[in-house]
Parts: C-alpha cells; structure tokens; sequence
C-alpha cells in the first residue's frame, strides 16, 4: 500500500507541472489583461504596474518565476485584490467552502444511502414511489432555485435564519447555505444507492445467503452493503473535492466569502494568480481524493488490488 | 480689493463659518424631535469587494465608499455636491489660480492620535505618483496638471520633485502647472488623501489590513472578510467625533442583485439594491423604500471613426437620429433614466448642457431625416448597411441592442448583428480598435464637465476620433474661470460630427430602510459619508 501511495505522489508531479503550464498559457492566450479599464490608463502608468507584477517579463519567464514561487508555497499576489496576496485570500476562503461542503456531504450521505436503501428494500412499493419523487425534486431543483426558496421561506416568511453572511460560521449561518447545497446531493446518492442495493439484492451471493437462512439485518449489512457502496464511492469521490471547493452560486447568494467565487471573479477580472492558486490548489485535491477513493476501493472490492 | 483678497476674505469667512456651524454642516445632521434608536448600526451593501484600502491606490466605486469613512481629504462633498471643508479649513489662490494654499485645520487626527499635518498630505500625493507605488488611478494627479506629475510617473524625476509642499505643519501648497478653476473638487477624490507614513513603512502592502491601519476619517477599520464584510467602528481620535452618530458600519460586498434584495428584505441590510426588472412589482410593496435619483454617468455607443462606414458623419449621424431614446428610457430601462443627446449629464455642476438641434425634433421628424442621410450615403434596401453592434454581456445591454437594431431596422435599410463578449474580452476589443459600434459608459471622477468631455479631447479614444477644434477648446477651458461656452461649443461639436451616440443619462436606483436618517442618496456622484446617517427609533 505504501509503494501505491509513493508511485501516485510520483505521478503527481508531472500531472501538476502540465496542469500549472495548461492554465498558465490559456490564460495569457485570453484577451484582455488585469489591469485593463474602461477609460484606459497613461501608457506610463501601465509600465510601472506591469514593472511591479513582472507582467512586463517574456511570458516563459513569467511562468518559471510562478513555478519558483509556487514549490516555496508562495501564490504570489493577487491582481484584483491588491492588499493580499493569493495565500492569504484562499486559505480563509478555502476554510468556509470546505466547512459547508464537508457539512453538505455528511447530511447528503447519511440521507442519501438511508432513503436509497429504504426504497430499494421497498422496490415498487408506495415507500419507493414517494422517496425517489422527492429525490426526483430535489434533482431537478438546481442551487440557484433552491437558495433563494430557502431564503424566502426562512429568512423573510418565517425569520428564522440569516439570509446570508458567514460570521466565522455560526450555526445559523450555516444552516441555509449547506441545505440549498445538499439538496441535490441527497437526491443524487439515494437514486444511486437505490439503483445499486436493487442490483445487488438479486445477485447470486445474496441469495446464497438467503438460502443459508441468514436474518434479513446480517445480509444486508454485512454482505449487501459493501457492495451496494460501489457506485456511491465512485460517484462520491470527484464529487468530494467539486463540494469541499466550494459553489459559486452558494457564495454569491449567501455572501459567504467562499472560495468558489475566488475562481470565477479570478477569471473575469483576469487575476492570473489567483486562478493559478486556486487551480493549483483544486489540482492537487483531485490527484489526492482519487487516490484516497482508489484505496477504499480496495478495501470495499476485493477483487480489487494494487 | 483685487481678485484673490476677495477671494481670500470670502474662503476666511467661510472656514470661520465651518468651523463655528461645524456640527450643522460636517456631521449627522438630526431634525429636532428625532428620537434615535438605541444601537446606531449601519448595514449596507457595497456592490462588490474593493480591490483596495489603500486610497491611493483605489479605483473602484466600492473602494471611494469606504475610503470616505476612514479617510479624509482636504475638502469633502456636500449633499448636492458642491465641496466643503474636509480636514483644510479653506483654500487661498494665487493671481492666476496655479498656487493652491490650503489651511489645515489644527485639531484633525489619525486614529492613534497623532496629528494630520501638511506633511502626510505631501506623502500620500507623492506616494499617488511614485512609480514603486504602481498607483492604477496615479493618472488622477496628471488632470489638473500638478508640476512634474507626468515626469514623476514617467520615471523622469523623483517623486519629491511632486508640486506639493508642507510651508508649515498647518500649510499645503500645491503648484499647478496650468491654472485650474476646479482643483478644489478634485481633492475629495480618495487619490489624494493623507498618507501615514509610518504605518505604510512599517508594513507595506498589508498597512491596510485591521490589525496594521491608521486612519484619519470618521470611522476605523475593525474587521475585513474579503467576499463577506468589512466592519468599521467609530474613531474617538476623528475631529468631529462628538457629532457622529452611527457607531458601527457593515460593508457587504453583496453583486447580486438579487442577493441584495434578499437580505434587504430579511431586515439585514440597511441600504441595499434590487434588480430593476422587478420595480413594478416592488413599488407596490416597499414604494417609499425605494429612492431613485440622476448619477453623474452617461450610456453611449461609440463608433470607430476610422473604419467604414463610419468614417462616413451621415451613416453616424443618421444610427443617432434614428433612435428613439425615450421608448429605451420609459419601457425597457424603466427607472427613472433621462434621454441623452450630449454626452455631458444635465446634473453636473456649474454646466448646463444646451441641448443639441435634433433633440428638439420629433422621433418623426429624426427617423425622417436618418432615413435621408443614410441614403444620401449610398445606402438602399439593394445595399443595406451592415454591421456589428458590440456590447459587454448583460442582459440590460441586450435589451437595449435589440431594441436599437430593430428602430434603426424599422427608420432605414440597416442590418445589425448583435454581438456580446464578457467584460475583459469586450475591452480588449474596444481598447485595439477592433469594432465598428460598442456600447460604452462613463462615470464623472469629479463633478465637472471636462470628466465627460476628455473622454474625447485627444486622439487617445477608442474610437480613434480627433477633432482639433475640439482638442483646443477642452485644453483652453482648463484656466477659465467659466468654461460653459467651451463646452457647450464642444457638445455642438459632438452633435455635428456625431463620434458616439448618446442614449441615456444614468439613475442610482436603491433601497433604504425607513429607519435611516441623514442619507446623501441624491448626491450625484453617490458620494455618502456615513458620519452624516443616523438611525432613527422604530
């Protein structure tokens, strides 16, 4: 297991180096740079804004001075937000997008699985119906929909909860940005779970143990389960980082200060910084969540070995 | 008594009368009778996160909104605009207005109790023009031509070679190369507050950060989340501190309309906007909630002088006349906005545009004559004029674009492809010249007309348009004492070579709760002070 996890730190590195290099030539092949404004500026006054960021520099050079920086952990410093530097902004933002994401996903596993498996042992029954219609709704109901519903119904019908803000993430505060994200989520995992514990229950292993006389709890905890997580795995491993790093929607409307609006303010206002941290960043979560999924999977699959 | 006695006896009687009906004039000003509520907190939001604190450095509308509560200037504004003392008494001229003297006022703080004194002026505008400091509005310092700005920022000479002097703790003089009757208004812009040196030294690019600031306005800095909120509390050390009232500020950097109107109306914010497709049905519901006012901005398409067909004034001419500015204003913008026929808005101080010939003509009348003009330009329903309108994705630009495309489609044999790129994008485009027709709009920095009309006084433009009439009379009204008839040859001009298209004059359209008193929402450059709100008891 240890030599796995040294060869993919090992792949890591060349997958990183054609992320950075990818995002780094895309972004200068944009047209438009960070400092240009409506009403222009002074050639001169360009020169010394473009002398202090190295933009004035051959873009190869520019990007060896990125890459110098960025293997001392240096993001260097953010073109849209003068007084920080990229660390400084993506660490705190990071914080609240991955604290809603983390919370989301725990609500929308735990609920998921429950409703898929309790539709799944109830297949074709009122149970099921009923379940995978709200599953249905919840899916069909994107973030956008749902944030402003729940705002409307808690925060302005009934005030029961703040309609946005972060408040170094107070409970209330919490409450309406990791339901409107979690939402989809719960749907998303109990159509999957359901689909897969049905596939599972009629397998011959199932029935073999049926046959053996095992009571119903054993043989869908301990023999069904396993199996039945497959697909949600799957499904939940790229998955994992796209929450923890946060949803421009959720930020925006909430007013959060999460870091998903970092990477699409980044882009528009041509940060070239930021978008390289917060792609760097996002980068390394991925190669590191898919290895983490590639490891429960051998723990889950045992036809499954590395 | 000559010219600048006067004009020195009138500044003295005026600052003694600053100083002695300061709280009437500089502060919250609450009616008798008012009964305030007990927790003086102001919520609002800003519309975006600034890109700095650092008022030299600012930019942006957001970052002037907060640089007014924690900085001040040498004058501030007025509610209607006009500019009054800030942390200078008064001001003195020379003869032929190049020599500005201003009389600092003695009792004015930084927020850890030292004085604000001439010098932290002459640093903060030396800082504004120094290249190390990379000022993106340093430009600012160049308009009213400020003795060796432009060579300073060119690296030619050192910044102490700036026009600015401390004659004493309590002095500032600035030399101006050319004399400007309007210098004076130009001072309540953020680029040319004080500057506290030691604090900058102390700690570079983060002296802004809550931990490290000083400043010398009504409020400091307590607390800043980027994309959430920014938390100023009151300044003990600030001169007139015993007249303000609100104690806490909330800045939220809310961008979406939608987002605004929301928390508005979760009682979270005080001050907030709503998208305006929505005003029909929210006049109903909070009509006295909502304020709209005239800002000091204009809506324009600009056309590429240099590329046919518009190298041609009759096809310019005639995309103007042809357009109906008042269905535009009451059916699709909806919210208060005026028809523009000139470029300067009809608030801005001390200038009453004349109005252009066509403005008076009917729509009739203007298609009638477009029609004519297109034609005598060589253009027919066998060879239709063909071109593309840019605009910077939005759906109020597309809107606007659609309906133009289709009156000049219905005035004149025109065929236009409506073409959108995203903010950046578009301005690459518009800033390589690579476009026929694009939308546009301006924001006056100061409230002067030559804010407008620069825009357009030299070759430098977008549209590649010169004119050296044009030109002449925007660099001659600089050191007239009233340059009215400059502009208004110079908005005549406009009308008869037609190089944008004006269409409408901006509104500020916002939310503010009953509960507030004391709010400058009607000042035209937006510019609000918070030292002047109160909350007012339920």
């Amino acid at each position: 297991m240890l030599n796995f996890i040294f060869r993919r730190f090992l792949q890591a590195i060349p997958t990183l180096l054609v992320l950075t290099m990818l995002t780094f030539a895309l972004m200068y092949m944009a047209p438009g740079s960070p400092f240009l404004t409506e009403k222009g500026m002074p050639e001169e006054v360009l020169a010394n804004i473009n002398a202090k960021y190295h933009l004035d520099l051959p873009v190869w050079e520019q990007y060896l001075i990125y890459l110098g920086n960025l293997v001392q952990g240096d993001l260097g410093p953010s073109f849209r937000y003068l007084d920080f530097s990229v660390n400084d902004l993506v660490w705190p933002s990071l914080a609240v997008s991955a604290t809603i994401g983390a919370w989301s996903l725990l609500i929308a596993v735990t609920l998921g699985i429950t409703m898929g498996m309790i539709a799944a042992l109830n297949h074709n029954k009122w149970m099921d119906y009923t379940l995978m219609t709200t599953a249905m709704a919840g899916i069909v109901l994107p973030t956008f929909v749902m944030a402003p519903l729940l705002v409307l119904l808690l925060s302005y019908k009934v005030k029961l909860l703040p309609a946005g803000g972060w408040h170094d993430g107070d409970w209330q505060y919490l409450v309406l940005p990791v339901f409107a994200m979690a939402t989809h989520l719960i749907a998303q995992i109990a159509r999957i779970t359901r689909g897969s514990l049905i596939e599972v229950m009629s397998s011959n292993f199932i029935r073999t143990a049926q046959a053996k006389g095992l009571p119903y709890r054993t043989i869908i905890l301990r023999h069904a389960f396993k199996p039945m997580m497959l697909p949600v795995v799957s499904y939940l491993g790229p998955l994992f980082v796209g929450v923890l790093t946060g949803s421009v929607i959720i930020d925006v409307f909430f007013g959060t200060g999460g870091i998903g609006q970092h990477f699409v303010n980044g882009a528009i206002n041509r940060d070239y910084s930021m978008v390289m941290g917060v792609t760097v960043l996002v980068g390394v979560m991925y190669i590191a969540f898919n290895a983490v999924t590639d490891i429960i999977y051998a723990y889950i699959d045992p036809k499954i070995r590395y | 008594m000559n010219k600048t006695k006067l004009l020195q006896s009138m500044l003295l009687a005026s600052a003694v009368a600053a100083t002695s009906f300061a709280p009437q004039v500089l502060a919250a000003n609450v009616p008798a009778g008012t009964k305030l509520a007990d927790v003086q907190e102001f919520v609002r939001d800003n519309g975006a996160e600034p890109g700095t604190l650092d008022p030299q450095k600012i930019e942006g509308v957001p970052g002037a909104n907060i640089a007014r509560d924690l900085f001040e200037g040498l004058m501030n504004q007025a509610r209607n605009g006009d500019e009054m003392p800030g942390v200078a008494l008064g001001y003195t001229t020379n003869d032929n207005n190049t020599v500005y003297t201003f009389n600092l006022r003695k009792d004015a703080k930084w927020s850890n109790g030292d004085t604000v004194t001439a010098h932290d002026f002459v640093y903060g505008w030396q800082r504004a023009v120094d290249p190390i400091t990379a000022s993106p509005y340093s430009w600012f310092i160049e308009i009213p031509g400020i003795s060796n700005a432009s060579a300073i920022i060119a690296g030619d000479k050192a910044p102490s070679e700036l026009g600015v002097r401390a004659v004493d703790d309590y002095t500032f003089e600035v030399t101006l190369d050319a004399p400007i009757p309007f210098f004076a208004k130009m001072v309540t812009h953020a680029t040319l507050f004080p500057a506290h040196r030691a604090t900058i030294e102390a700690h570079g690019d983060k002296w802004t950060q809550p931990d490290n600031i000083v400043t010398n306005g009504a409020y400091t800095l307590s607390d800043w989340r980027v994309n959430e909120r920014m938390v100023m509390t009151r300044n003990s050390n600030y001169w007139n501190d015993s007249e303000t009232v609100v104690n806490k500020v909330t800045y939220l950097p809310i961008e979406a309309a939608s987002a605004s109107l929301a928390r508005y109306r979760a009682d979270e914010l005080d001050f907030g906007y709503f998208p305006t497709e929505q005003i029909k049905q929210l006049r109903e519901e909070m009509g006295d909630e909502i304020y709209i006012t005239p800002k000091l901005c204009t809506y324009y398409y600009i056309m590429n002088v240099e590329k046919a067909p518009f190298d041609d004034v009759r096809v310019r001419k005639a995309l103007s006349y042809a357009i109906d500015r008042d269905i535009i204003t009451e059916h699709i913008t909806a919210t208060g906005q005026m028809p523009a026929y000139g470029l300067t808005p009809d608030i801005t101080n001390n200038f009453s545009p004349k109005a252009p010939a066509y403005a008076g003509m009917t729509q009739a009348q203007r298609n009638e004559a477009a029609a004519a003009l297109l034609a005598e330009a060589g253009y027919s329903d066998s060879n239709p004029l063909e071109m593309n309108l840019l605009y910077n994705t939005s759906e109020g630009h597309k809107k606007i674009a659609i309906a133009i495309s289709q009156m000049w489609k219905q005035a004149m044999p025109v065929d236009t492809t409506l073409e959108n790129q995203e903010w950046k994008t578009y301005l690459s485009t518009r800033n390589e010249g690579n476009f026929s027709i694009a939308r546009a709009g301006w924001c006056g920095d100061y409230n002067e007309a030559s804010t407008f009309l620069d825009l357009l006084g030299s070759g430098d433009n977008d549209g590649n348009y010169v004119n050296q009439e044009y030109i002449d009379l925007m660099k001659s009204a600089k050191s007239m004492a009233d340059p009215s008839a400059n502009y208004n040859r110079a908005e005549e001009i406009l009308a008869e070579d037609m190089p944008i298209i004006p269409i409408y004059q901006y509104t500020g359209v916002n939310l503010i709760k009953p509960r507030v008193g004391g709010f400058a929402y009607d000042n035209p450059e937006g510019n609000v002070y918070t030292r002047d709100v109160y909350i007012k008891a339920d």
